[in-house]
């Protein structure tokens, strides 16, 4: 590996190329710059869709192994040729990409191993078993999984081994930082690990198996992102539901729907206000009667329930839209009720009406059809990538982790952040004041993530999106509210005392499996630190926070994208 | 950058594709087995083979950040142009991308920059030389006729397309409808020799000019006819007419286009036609397979300004939402309606009618990459595993054809028009 290509790009040395061929097959190893094009399409925050979206580094070459002992070859072919590696599911988005300039990537879309243990409630996946696959097999044993927000398509071995991993469902299918059992792993030196009871030759049921759980050690709450090796078969907990079978559609292309089950309700609760909303999630989760409680900003439950973009916009200048969709009704749950028998369903129903009112909610008209949309959206996550539709732009805020105590508190600085912005004339595109989604996680702590939407074509809104983002962290840093859930790369070490010592613990993980650093990626921790750089981060915060700076950062953050 | 090219036009839709794979799927599998959505992806398997990897190196082509390739242009011809992609893309982001559009119009470019696959070129060849894309003389291609004199100046005219016309196992069922029809008094015309090639093939390999100009050849014989109704027994022909003839800017005014299966069903429930039991299938069940062409691809096209304009702060607005193709109004129910009339029970494969599987037969990918195609239609047929049924039935002679040749074990495939045309008798009250 030393010859460039026309674009400066680093090329394959024959030598290693031929020693792939051997593990893989010709066939299925390629550095054909057409082939690997879309291994390096950047779609993250302020890429402007244009050839910006190709990323600047691209893999020296893309590898597509179909067994654990082929992948255990390439990274050992890797670490002998001095290489590094990324390994690659599903690849949404730009969470694939390569990040060195030496990097084979790993296309793991050959390992689709699948297989339900319904007794056991759980399912032994590859890294490309997608969710939509995964809950149509399991839906057949009458259980389901958890589906991300990155939607159906995407790899729940991958958000279960290395990428946060929530999603809307989250009350009564945990989230898949939570929901990973046994496991098997290639670390970045090629050796082939065993972990949980899958370690003992006991099946996949558990993730402690003999020695420490590990399971922290190997992905904490966000996950290594693929800066640990890779993980190519795993446990993965499934969770019962009230039907049995394949899940029925209706409606037509793009508007699908389905018939609620027997002993199933699907009600959208609108409170007075946050205060009153929290003092009922409360009452709700105390008496575990919602099998799923979403909260979506108004103005993104007007894009579910619209067919298109034109027809929001239109619905949204007639005022037409439904009330969940309206602006003024952010303090809300969409509730979905699923029981099991009529008596059941009748407790569950009634208890759930009396804490609303008790409360001084109410409850939203919706039509059948809206309320199937909603139902279908719930129950596969189908349309939660469908805040991309408006303008091909977002990105996140953070995903706090915290009591519901602060449910106002999340929703204020949400606000603090986008109301400027997303009202008519302002730099973001119209939406709600704030552009929060929450969902209680197993009936416990608070996750709510702040979309930020803007028009990915224009400079200024680049620059006020990216500017939210930023202020979002400061804010965290001044007035903390929970863990911050993509705290990643040096934006931990810059958190630093806020978080403990977490980020220099999750170093000496790194460090210890990872000594070369071959297994790149830039969402966890930067290797190999030294000691008094870690320690003097933190003191760049207020500079950080600071506004004046923030907006330099951010107008950079608009010209060059991330 | 040509703002006149197909890809430019299409390039900023191109360029918002976020890469989420949705493409690959239908949007709601029944099971892993069957999830797939795109033939070409499963061949494939880089991401190349998909639309989103499709649409990638179109822009890398645009952009200049790649150059053509074999491997880029084997890729390509890997796709069938089934539509899949375009109608999983669409549940949620509808107007923004479009990818059946993106893939036309990188087909385009590609011949427009000379780099057309050989095969493909050898394709357009025999097409130019004879009227069909297998080269068979044009003297041949009315032998299922024989003997039937057609109306020179008729209401109706019959188009039956260059895979049936050569295929000599299906002369006696189009000699049997044609003979139906003329017994109720329909008296269809019928181009003979002179039918040449609807078009759909050199569109789908990129030949736009070329598609074009076989499309202003048939008009104009149809003009020349004076027949007011075409009835094609082509699944590509029917696709052609209706989706893509509208955007070549064709006067189609006053032509009523009809498949087969729409005719005849018309012609039984104005009692022209009687359908009776089916000989060999009354009171069976059999498996369905929605042709792509027949189905999502027959979703009419309306040649109107598809421009995108902002609104609210930067959200995609479509100037006419409702010219948008979301894989609605294409011929699903006709064909399953005959197979009922006849006493045949129809079983629904997992992906039917708008999410159906693409067998492999279409977009010159049969012609181009044999292996791609058979593990396309080895694919679809497994399907018949989740079913009751070990037949599964086409309205498309391709479909039928290239399904059938690689069926295993106890599955057969039968064309929809052989079952139909045993079937099929004049009513007395025949007009």
């Amino acid at each position: 590996m030393s010859a460039k290509t026309d674009k400066g790009r680093l090329t394959l040395d024959p030598e290693v190329r031929i020693e792939l061929e051997n593990i893989l097959g010709a066939r299925n190893i390629t550095d054909d710059p057409a082939l690997m094009s879309g291994y390096a399409w950047n779609t993250g925050v302020g890429k402007i869709a244009s050839s910006d979206k190709f990323a600047a580094l691209w893999p020296i070459a893309v590898a597509l192994p179909a067994t654990v002992e082929e992948v255990a070859a390439i990274v050992k072919c890797c670490k002998r040729h001095g290489l590094s590696f990324r390994p690659h599911s599903t690849g949404y988005g730009s969470m694939g990409c390569v990040t060195s300039p030496d990097s084979i990537c790993i296309d793991l879309r050959r390992m689709k191993h699948l297989e339900i243990l319904p007794e056991d409630r759980m399912a032994v996946i590859g890294p490309y078993a997608t969710a939509n696959q995964l809950q149509a097999e399991a839906r057949k044993h009458g259980l389901t999984c958890h589906v991300v927000g990155a939607g159906p398509s995407h790899s729940p071995l991958a958000s279960a081994t290395s990428l946060i991993g929530v999603g809307i469902t989250s009350q009564f299918t945990s989230a898949n930082m939570r929901n990973m059992l046994a496991w098997e792993w290639v670390t970045p030196e090629g050796d082939i690990i065993r972990g949980g009871s899958a370690a003992s030759g006991l099946g996949w049921y558990a993730s402690d198996g003999p020695g420490p759980g590990t399971r922290g050690l190997l992905r904490g709450f966000f996950g290594a992102g693929g800066g640990l090796g890779v993980f190519t078969r795993i446990g993965i907990k499934l969770y019962p539901i009230n039907q049995k079978g394949k899940m029925e559609v209706i409606g037509k292309v793009p508007q699908l729907r389905s018939k609620l089950p027997p002993h199933t309700a699907l009600l959208h609760a609108i409170f007075p206000d946050y205060e009153a909303q929290r003092a009922a999630t409360f009452d709700l989760l105390q008496d575990d009667v919602c099998t799923v409680l979403l909260r979506m900003p108004p103005d993104h439950i007007g894009w579910t329930l619209t067919r298109t973009n034109a027809e929001f916009v239109q619905r949204t200048k007639d005022k037409t839209l439904p009330e969940p969709a309206i602006l003024d009704n952010g303090a809300s749950w969409t509730i979905l009720i699923a029981s099991r028998s009529e008596a059941e369903h009748r407790w569950r129903s009634e208890t759930v009406r009396a804490i609303v009112a008790s409360h001084n909610g109410r409850f939203a008209e919706m039509t059948q059809e809206e309320e199937e949309v909603l139902y279908h959206n719930l129950a596969t996550s189908q349309y939660v990538p469908r805040v991309l539709r408006a303008s091909g732009g977002i990105t996140t805020s953070f995903g706090v982790l915290d009591s519901f105590h602060f449910l106002p508190q999340a929703i204020e600085m949400g606000e603090k952040v986008l109301a400027k912005d997303t009202a008519p004339g302002g730099d973001l595109c119209e939406g709600s004041p704030d552009e929060q989604w929450i969902w209680p996680h197993e009936g416990r702590y608070m996750w709510a993530e702040n979309i930020i939407h803007f028009d990915p074509t224009s400079e200024a809104s680049r620059a006020a999106g990216a500017r939210a983002l930023l202020t979002h962290f400061a804010d965290q840093w001044k007035r903390p509210l929970g863990t911050t859930g993509l705290l990643v790369g040096p934006i931990q070490d810059v958190t630093g005392p806020r978080i403990g010592k977490a980020p220099a613990f999750a170093r000496k993980v790194k460090s210890y499996f990872d000594k070369d650093d071959r297994s790149k990626t830039k969402e966890y921790v930067i290797p190999n630190m030294p000691p008094v750089v870690e320690k003097v981060l933190p003191a760049f915060r207020p500079i950080f926070a600071f506004k004046p700076v923030q907006s330099v950062m951010a107008k950079i953050l608009a010209k060059k994208g991330m | 950058m040509n703002a006149n090219s197909p890809l430019d036009q299409r390039l900023a839709f191109m360029d918002r594709c976020t890469r989420c794979s949705q493409c690959k799927f239908v949007p709601v599998p029944k099971s892993r087995e069957h999830a797939s959505a795109c033939p070409s992806m499963d061949y494939v398997e880089y991401h190349a083979g998909s639309a989103s990897g499709q649409l990638i190196m179109a822009s890398g082509i645009a952009h200049g950040e790649i150059s053509y390739t074999p491997s880029l242009l084997e890729t390509v011809s890997a796709c069938t142009m089934c539509g899949a992609c375009d109608t999983a893309c669409k549940i949620n982001f509808a107007e923004l991308v479009e990818p059946l559009e993106g893939l036309y119009a990188f087909r385009a470019r590609i011949v427009e920059d000379g780099q057309s696959p050989k095969r493909h070129r050898e394709v357009m060849d025999k097409i130019a030389a004879t009227g069909n894309s297998q080269g068979q003389p044009r003297a041949g291609r009315a032998t299922w006729a024989a003997g039937i004199s057609f109306d020179s100046a008729p209401k109706v005219l019959l188009h039956v397309g260059s895979v049936l016309s050569y295929d000599t196992n299906k002369h006696a069922s189009l000699r049997l409808i044609a003979e139906t029809l003329q017994k109720a008094g329909l008296c269809p015309g019928y181009l003979g020799e002179d039918e040449g090639s609807c078009g759909m093939l050199a569109w789908d390999l990129g030949y736009h000019h070329m598609a074009r100009s076989l499309a202003q050849t048939f008009m104009a014989q149809v003009r020349a006819s004076g027949a007011k109704t075409v009835v094609t027994f082509s699944s590509s022909a029917i696709s052609a007419y209706r989706s893509i003839y509208p955007r070549m800017g064709l006067d189609l005014s006053g032509i009523r286009f009809l498949h087969f299966t729409e005719y005849l069903l018309e012609l039984v429930e104005t009692s022209t036609l009687a359908l009776g039991a089916a000989p060999t299938y009354d009171g069976k069940t059999v498996a369905f397979h929605d042709t792509c062409k027949l189905g999502r691809l027959t979703e009419p096209y309306q040649e109107t300004d598809r421009a995108l304009q902002k609104e609210m702060g930067g959200i995609y607005v479509s100037r006419t939402p409702q010219a948008i193709h979301f894989s609605q109004n294409g011929i699903y129910e006709a064909p399953r309606a005959l197979l009922r009339l006849m006493g045949i029970t129809v079983e629904e494969l997992e992906r039917n009618r708008q999410y159906s599987y693409c067998c492999g037969a279409q977009g010159g990918v049969k012609e181009t990459l044999p292996a791609a195609a058979k593990m396309a239609a080895r694919n679809r047929l497994d399907e018949l595993n989740e079913t009751e049924s070990s037949t599964m039935v086409s309205a498309c002679g391709n479909c039928a054809h290239h399904l059938g040749k690689h069926a295993r074990d106890a599955f057969t495939v039968v064309d929809l028009i052989d079952i139909v045309a045993t079937s099929l008798t004049a009513t007395k009250g025949g007009k």
